[in-house]
């Protein structure tokens, strides 16, 4: 993935990450995805895997044309964390619309990001500190 | 007379609260200190670094061997990640986790649970060496105690595995030694000294604090439930062919 294609699905921009952001993950987040390019990534959720190891997020993303992709995005964190955190499944539900911030692509060029910060459209913090702190 | 009495009574006062410091720590029935719990503890992902919060403590700069030294920058996870791939982590990565640990421990027998991928580790306590004659990701124990330390040294690995996420080396000579004090009712320190001749010229440790929780119970972790990466290729399965920077014996 490139950086117009990045700007294309994403319709957002890309900038270069100078400090890649904290992963919980228990393996290598480098391997699969690049740190070194960030972007902003707004969609609608049609599907969340509350699944170990990671969550999974799908998303349908419109471009500046109009035009619909989809696209996977996974995080370090996994249920296990969130449910200790007070965060359940329901409080995400398909239809939300979300925001990635600081996603970065993966290597493989395909729609796949690591998700960065996730908020609701309004800014809402989902699924980070402790739910209703 | 008088100063005498004093000097004496100062020196029970002290005896007594000594006592009392050794005392205050739960205890088996045996007397030795008791881990028993969940435990929380740092993410360490670099074992050499120093975190914010004073919870681990590394060297700095690690003791590289050349051979150490070119294992290290060669490595690459694009190319082969065993812990992405969800193979076992080996008892250094698996200490290093983010996920809670529990230790159970009898008189007999200290076991560690880790929340990551469900695994577990038991390691007999009568000093005796149950290396099963085979090497093991996990590697092979032998507990002894000085004083209220638990000390547990630990050799007969496979090689298979890395020290962190960063991907320091380990080889087949590596040698562990963790020592855990349970310094509070709700705090344990946990030492971890690396003795690695061909990756490194000189032991060295990382320490960190464990916090005790009580708020909750451990919970099933599948690492192979939903690892999609895997199978979508984003991650790719170790070489082991490659793993190593010196000449490994069949």
């Amino acid at each position: 993935m490139n950086a117009s294609r990045i700007s294309a699905a994403a319709t957002l921009a890309v900038t270069t990450a100078l400090v890649a952001p904290t992963a919980m993950a228990h393996h290598s987040i480098a391997g699969e995805f690049d740190q070194a390019t960030s972007f902003e990534l707004r969609g609608t959720l049609t599907q969340l895997d509350w699944t170990n190891p990671h969550l999974w997020y799908y998303l349908d993303v419109v471009d500046a044309n109009g035009k619909t992709e989809q696209w996977q995005c996974t995080t370090g964190i996994n249920p296990n964390r969130l449910l200790r955190s007070g965060w359940n499944k329901e409080d995400l539900p398909v239809g939300s619309k979300i925001v990635f911030t600081n996603a970065n692509p993966s290597r493989d060029k395909t729609n796949t990001c690591y998700t960065g910060g996730l908020t609701l459209e309004d800014g809402t913090p989902i699924f980070s500190g402790r739910r209703g702190t | 007379m008088q100063f005498k009495l004093t000097g004496v009574a100062f020196a029970l006062m002290v005896s007594a609260y000594s006592l009392a410091q050794a005392q205050d720590i739960p205890r088996l029935g045996n007397g030795k200190p008791d881990f028993n719990g969940i435990w929380e503890r740092p993410y360490v992902s670099d074992m050499a670094q120093t975190n914010r919060n004073g919870t681990q403590t590394g060297p700095g700069e690690l003791p590289f061997t050349d051979a150490g030294r070119r294992n290290f920058e060669n490595y690459n996870p694009s190319t082969g990640d065993y812990t992405g791939s969800c193979m076992p982590f080996g008892l250094l990565r698996a200490m290093n986790s983010p996920d809670p640990i529990q230790f159970m421990q009898t008189e007999t027998h200290f076991a560690y649970l880790y929340e990551q991928n469900t695994w577990f580790k038991v390691v007999n306590l009568d000093g005796n060496d149950h290396n099963p004659g085979v090497p093991t990701w996990f590697g092979s124990t032998i507990a002894t105690w000085d004083g209220d330390t638990l000390i547990l040294t630990t050799d007969g690995f496979n090689g298979k595995t890395r020290l962190d996420t960063l991907g320091h080396p380990h080889s087949h000579e590596l040698v562990v030694t963790e020592k855990l004090t349970r310094r509070d009712m709700e705090t344990l320190d946990y030492e971890v000294t690396i003795n690695d001749p061909i990756y490194y010229s000189e032991p060295w440790t990382n320490k960190r604090v464990f916090t005790l929780q009580k708020d909750f119970e451990l919970i099933e972790y599948s690492c192979e439930e939903n690892n999609k990466s895997l199978w979508e290729g984003r991650i790719v399965p170790p070489d082991y062919d490659s793993w190593h920077t010196y000449e490994v014996e069949e």
